[in-house]
């Protein structure tokens, strides 16, 4: 599959000492997050590029070519993020919405996998607990994380997320 | 799976299995009966041979979703941090986040 990493945002993010330095509470570096932070509009805009790919992956992997099928998919996921979102949610809470939304989707379609599979074997069953592992625990991790943000108060945060189809969507919050 | 012969001799059909850690000769037969069950034997082979090919598939597609759905949650955790950090916030010990009481603004 193709690395969809944008440059934008991996030069951003690519400061992770000063993040990891910053979580640890050192103060020193809070201009260097101030600059990062000033360079968001683009993070978050390369997010929902992440986001759509994700999305299409899962859902290529739940209905490939069925049209219907994918159709109500897409609608199923647009509800449980609006669901989740709550009204007027900050770009923030749709971000982690939006990442609740996969890691559930991707848990549901391992599980379903596992349950159609006709030749089950030890090492299929070994391979399927290991994904399951990993989805339940970007999944727990990312409802914590949406959960913890509502606790704390959200940071005010204005972008431009991309849409299908390349639209603008403005957000705020 | 082979057909053999004897010092030149005969066509015979033969698998060969394990036992005791070792790979011995089975001997199945010769004649119109030998060639069922070794157009069977082949069959079955191309049959796990299509299975492991769509098992692999189905695991490339698997990967790929779980890839982009791990990407897009780890820029998701780091942009949650950059936004709690510049709201004063600040992880001890990489645990819960905590508001810093003393928070001064940079000029």
């Amino acid at each position: 599959m193709t690395d969809m990493r944008s440059p934008r945002l991996a030069k951003v993010l690519n400061e992770s000492k000063v993040l990891e330095l910053a979580e640890k509470g050192d103060r020193s570096v809070l201009p260097q997050i101030r600059e990062l932070l000033d360079k968001l509009p683009d993070a978050v805009d390369d997010l929902g590029d992440l986001h759509r790919v994700a999305r299409n992956a899962l859902l290529d992997l739940s209905s490939g070519e069925h049209v219907l099928l994918r159709e109500a998919q897409t609608r199923k996921l647009d509800q449980m993020g609006a669901a989740i979102s709550g009204p007027d949610p900050s770009a923030l809470e749709r971000l982690l919405a939006n990442q609740i939304v996969l890691c559930w989707q991707q848990l549901r379609l391992i599980t379903i996998r596992e349950a159609q599979e006709r030749e089950y074997s030890l090492t299929k069953g070994d391979y399927y607990q290991r994904c399951l592992d990993r989805a339940q625990r970007r999944y727990l991790q990312a409802i914590k994380t949406l959960a913890q943000v509502r606790r704390l108060g959200v940071p005010a945060l204005q972008v431009n997320i991309a849409a299908d189809g390349g639209k603008q969507v403005n957000v705020k919050s | 799976m082979a057909w053999e012969s004897r010092n030149g001799v005969g066509r015979y059909y033969t698998r060969s299995k394990r036992v005791g850690g070792r790979v011995v000769r089975e001997y199945i037969g010769a004649g119109p009966v030998a060639d069922l069950i070794a157009a069977q034997d082949a069959e079955r082979r191309a049959e796990r041979e299509a299975e492991r090919q769509a098992w692999n598939a189905a695991k490339a597609r698997i990967e790929d979703a779980e890839d982009a759905v791990e990407r897009f949650s780890k820029r998701v955790t780091e942009l949650t941090s950059l936004l709690l950090v510049d709201a004063g916030y600040y992880r001890h010990h990489r645990g819960r986040w905590r508001k810093r009481r003393d928070r001064y603004e940079i000029t």
